[in-house]
């Protein structure tokens, strides 16, 4: 009896001192770790110098020209007359009858963009090519690529602003079932298997326990549609860190949007 | 050795190996987007109904606010043969999440519909059936198929298939003429079922949806009369001196909830229908009215001035305890519990301007969902997902509007109003049609 309690004494100290002392022993490496924060080093010259960019292909053979750039002249703002202020309440109105007309438009650019593309594709559909992206598309893929040959390979971890890009690209993909019953008390976690270009290859559903129910099952249908999105089959992810993100989970909650 | 592997499993599981987790804490409330096809059809007489089925489908879903209907010059295809899956590919470049498709048959004046409901991100088949019925009957059949389609993809029931009961206001303002009409939940099939010749008011329909209890003020007595909507026969319930309110039917059928002012005390009783007694429920010395039972038949809440103010409050049937529920400023009024359970709607007095709000059972979540100058009688859809109510605005030059009828969403979206053939007040949903 002394003896077990006597054992019982010396392991429960030992793991008190353990958790005090933290886990770091048994890391292999340092034991107080530094946590990499990406960083930039650029060295500042002297002098400023305003430069064209030229194209890679033409080599500009005199460095030294300087192109030169004059200002433009400021010119005095003229005072507006004492009547002008409801004028310019008016000239508001205006304004934002002109934005809302604007709005009405780009909803016609977009159904129209949509009639374009559907007629490349009939065209196209015997010769069975794939159907063209919007040149839009292709320029942000482009400028996406940049910036992530750009970025520096500082650690496995993804930072905070990469996974607010994922979060930003499933507001436009996922349609809430806001005024489902008891929405709120419901989470879906899905589970994606990611190709190195961010392509989602597979995607399943975890928590399946609760899909006799209704409305979790319309929330989870809700979440399987947005990770099947055109918008969203690619995320938006570094390249360089696949290994951290090649299996992701996506937890879908609704409660802090109703709430 | 015990010991030694107790030690291991407390210490090992520290160091875990985390995978990526991301929560998704934000979307948007946009409608989903359909493609509705046309049916395939066989005889020129069925493209007729085809397309009279297929425009009330579209109409149906499009006024809920939760779908947005694709206009047909986007698609490749306007049939798609109904034993084949569909190209979802082509779909998708259309932003159809939802596709619907099917066949149509006319059998002996019998009408024979297969359809499907496709989920086109997915690429699975949402829903597949085959309904028949008489070909007089196809406004009623696209209901059934609206309310299918929409209950697969919301997970809640539909409200196509029901109608509504209001009055029908018109003449001048100081001989006004009100009588019951009846109205599909979409505008169609409107009929007048009093001739006016007697004041008609707040009409309330029993649970099967077939008969109509209203107040009439004939010879300035208050009555209830039942109006049987099948036959068009119309019973005297009773007279009823100082009732102000048509009673509510329980959720079965068999009771009859009312206020009644006696001796100048208002208090709710409880009638039940084959014995015709009558029970007290209430005993508060002040006005206790408009009472409203819960889906479950076991509590109502109605608007009481028992606190100094007309609030709303709950009771249980059981145990006949009483709580408060509205806490909030101005006055509370006509609570009507939701058929989903979870919420009571309710109007509101506040700063000289009406509210249709909704709050929770327990009375919290309290929010509005409309006002106006002049805002009351909230009335629920079957599955308590829009609320019907009448309005009157205030126009230029301090005149003010007919009342209207209309309808928005419980989360205060996508408000729409029933085009009725003159003014109109008091509406009654019924529920989903037998």
């Amino acid at each position: 009896m002394t003896q077990g309690l006597i054992k019982s004494f010396f392991l429960h100290s030992l793991i008190i001192a353990l958790f005090l002392y933290g886990a770091e022993i048994f890391k292999k490496n340092k034991r107080f770790e530094i946590y990499e924060i990406p960083l930039e080093v650029v060295d500042i010259s002297d002098k400023t110098i305003n430069k064209v960019d030229e194209p890679k292909k033409k080599k500009t053979k005199n460095k030294k020209e300087e192109m030169s750039f004059q200002p433009p002249k400021v010119k005095t703002k003229p005072t507006p007359p004492e009547f002008s202020v409801k004028e310019k309440k008016k000239k508001k109105v205006k304004k934002n009858n002109k934005e809302e007309s604007k709005k009405e438009k780009k909803k016609q650019n977009r159904v129209s963009s949509i009639l374009k593309s559907i007629e490349k594709i009939k065209s196209e559909k015997k010769i069975n090519k794939e159907p063209e992206i919007e040149d839009d598309t292709k320029k942000e893929e482009k400028i996406d690529e940049e910036k992530e040959a750009k970025n520096i390979n500082l650690g496995e971890k993804l930072t905070i602003s990469e996974k607010d890009a994922i979060r930003r690209q499933f507001y436009r993909c996922w349609i809430v079932p806001a005024g489902a019953k008891n929405i709120k008390e419901y989470k879906v976690s899905i589970k994606l298997k990611l190709n190195k270009n961010g392509e989602v290859i597979n995607s399943k559903l975890i928590n399946k326990s609760n899909l006799d129910n209704p409305f979790f099952r319309t929330l989870a249908e809700s979440a399987i549609r947005a990770v099947n999105h055109p918008d969203c089959k690619r995320l938006k992810v570094p390249v360089k860190k696949y290994e951290t993100w090649k299996e992701t989970i996506l937890d879908f909650d609704p409660s802090v949007m109703i709430n | 050795m015990r010991n030694f592997l107790f030690f291991f499993l407390f210490i090992f599981p520290i160091s875990s190996f985390a995978e990526l987790r991301i929560d998704i804490t934000k979307g948007n409330m946009d409608p989903i987007p359909l493609a509705i096809l046309n049916f395939n059809t066989k005889a020129i007489e069925a493209d007729e109904i085809s397309s009279n089925i297929n425009t009330v489908i579209s109409n149906n879903l499009e006024r809920s606010g939760l779908f947005s209907i694709l206009p047909k010059k986007l698609f490749f295809n306007e049939t798609i043969p109904f034993e084949k899956k569909p190209v979802f590919s082509d779909w998708k470049i259309t932003t159809a999440q939802g596709l619907f498709h099917g066949k149509l048959n006319l059998k002996n004046e019998q009408l024979v519909i297969e359809f499907r409901l496709w989920d086109v991100l997915s690429q699975k088949q949402m829903v597949a059936q085959k309904l028949v019925t008489e070909k007089g009957n196809w406004r009623r059949i696209a209901h059934v198929i609206s309310d299918i389609i929409y209950k697969r993809i919301t997970g809640e029931s539909g409200y196509f298939d029901s109608r509504i009961v209001y009055i029908s206001e018109s003449g001048a303002k100081r001989d006004r003429k009100k009588r019951l009409a009846i109205i599909d939940q979409d505008g169609a099939n409107h009929k007048f079922l009093t001739d006016g010749s007697y004041l008609a008011l707040t009409p309330r329909f029993s649970p099967a949806a077939q008969e109509v209890a209203y107040l009439s003020y004939n010879n300035r007595v208050p009555r209830i009369f039942l109006l049987d909507l099948n036959t068009g026969s119309q019973k005297v319930l009773g007279d009823f001196p100082g009732m102000t309110f048509s009673p509510r039917y329980s959720p079965d059928g068999k009771k009859l909830v009312m206020s009644l002012a006696r001796n100048g005390n208002t208090d709710i009783f409880e009638m039940n229908l084959d014995t015709f007694k009558i029970k007290r429920l209430t005993f508060y010395d002040g006005i206790d009215t408009a009472p409203s039972y819960s889906p479950d038949g076991d509590f109502i809440t109605f608007e009481s001035d028992r606190s100094g103010s007309q609030k709303i409050y709950i009771m249980n049937l059981k145990t006949k305890n009483v709580k408060r529920i509205s806490f909030g400023k101005g006055k509370y009024a006509t609570p009507v519990w939701s058929p989903r359970g979870d919420l009571i709607a309710f109007t509101k007095l506040l700063n000289g301007e009406f509210y249709i709000g909704v709050m929770y059972v327990d009375g919290k979540g309290e929010r509005v969902v409309y006002k106006s100058y002049l805002v009351e009688s909230p009335t629920w859809s079957p599955n308590g997902r829009i609320i019907a109510f009448y309005n009157q605005s205030k126009l230029s030059g301090g005149r003010i509007s007919n009342p209207k009828i209309k309808m928005i969403d419980l989360t205060g979206i996508n408000l729409r109003q029933l085009i009725t053939p003159s003014d109109a007040s008091d509406p009654a949903w019924s529920g989903l049609l037998p």
